[in-house]
């Protein structure tokens, strides 16, 4: 890894490979350990964006907990055919943490 | 009572009342702050809504159409045809400041050109699409992600603030009242109960004088 990485995705099928296509550091990754090792890694690079699939970002609370301030965003993509939600109920977390309650 | 040690002296009482002062002032700045935070916040909330919204269907699009090109291709064609990116977005980032906390700001250069960079013969036409799409919508979701750190950052930062907000009015400042009170009460005891040790003193050597008259 010799040049520098500014957007990236994570994904746990070829699914991501798409991103690659597109001029986006790709990584499949089957564990959420390997993930967090890749985030690791990218964060170090000074990556600006990771894209995790929605699958591997549920599984790693502890690498997003670490990553709170401006960059790396590390945000989660549907990468199935049907999405889990991820992304909007992360959303409506963030409503209910700023305000109190849920207004969606 | 809260408080087990406060010296009921002048020095002190006038320590607390400016001490409650500042107090006031620092809550009052705080909430404002969080208002005008939670004011940001919904701004940009209600964005990234929506755009979260939007990118989703858009990706669930390229995704079915990107299985569609998966059944037709061999795994090795796939990562073949894969491998060299047809464009490079460049982005810049920069922090930007909202209420003293910083936010990310990312400035997309793109140049909008797509070059399929591999052969067509081998690869079915919905591999074409879906990376057409996929470029497309790229500049969205980089600003997907700039959306949700912002909200991310600002809804931790309005958390604590409230909670901040909420201790300052909740447990200092009626702690520091009901110090404050319980000061001027016993510094008023202690002046009645001086009052009327000299009342009675007065007495007692009224009485002494008077006996020592007749």
């Amino acid at each position: 890894m010799q040049e520098q990485v500014k957007i990236a995705a994570i994904g746990s099928d070829d699914t991501v490979l798409l991103f690659n296509a597109v001029g986006i550091k790709t990584y499949v990754l089957e564990s959420p350990a390997a993930a967090e090792r890749v985030i690791f890694e990218l964060a170090n690079q000074r990556c600006l964006i990771i894209y995790v699939s929605e699958d591997l970002y549920l599984e790693i609370p502890e690498t997003l907990e670490k990553y709170k301030s401006a960059y790396p965003i590390i945000i989660p993509i549907p990468t199935e055919e049907k999405s889990q939600g991820v992304g909007l109920k992360k959303i409506r977390e963030n409503i209910e943490k700023a305000i109190g309650f849920d207004i969606f | 009572m809260a408080f087990a040690h406060v010296n009921p002296t002048r020095m002190e009482l006038s320590r607390l009342k400016r001490q409650l002062g500042t107090t006031e002032r620092g809550h009052k700045l705080l909430k404002d702050k969080q208002d005008e935070m939670v004011r940001q916040f919904m701004a940009v909330i209600k964005e990234n809504r929506n755009l979260r919204i939007e990118a989703e269907a858009e990706l669930k699009k390229i995704i079915t159409r990107f299985s569609g090109a998966k059944l037709k291709m061999s795994r090795a064609g796939i990562y073949e045809a894969l491998m060299i990116p047809t464009k490079a977005v460049s982005i810049n980032a920069r922090a930007k400041s909202i209420m003293n906390i910083k936010v990310p700001e990312l400035e997309i250069h793109d140049e909008g050109k797509i070059d399929l960079t591999y052969g067509f013969a081998f690869t079915p036409s919905e591999l074409d699409e879906a990376i057409i799409a996929l470029s497309k919508l790229l500049p969205k979701l980089i600003r997907l992600a700039e959306l949700e750190k912002t909200c991310d950052v600002l809804a931790d930062e309005i958390e604590k603030t409230r909670r901040r907000v909420n201790a300052i009015e909740h447990i200092m400042i009626p702690d520091m009242e009901e110090k404050i009170k319980y000061i001027i009460q016993k510094l008023d005891d202690n002046e009645r109960s001086n009052i009327i040790r000299l009342m009675k003193s007065k007495e007692i050597i009224l009485n002494k004088e008077r006996n020592q008259g007749f």
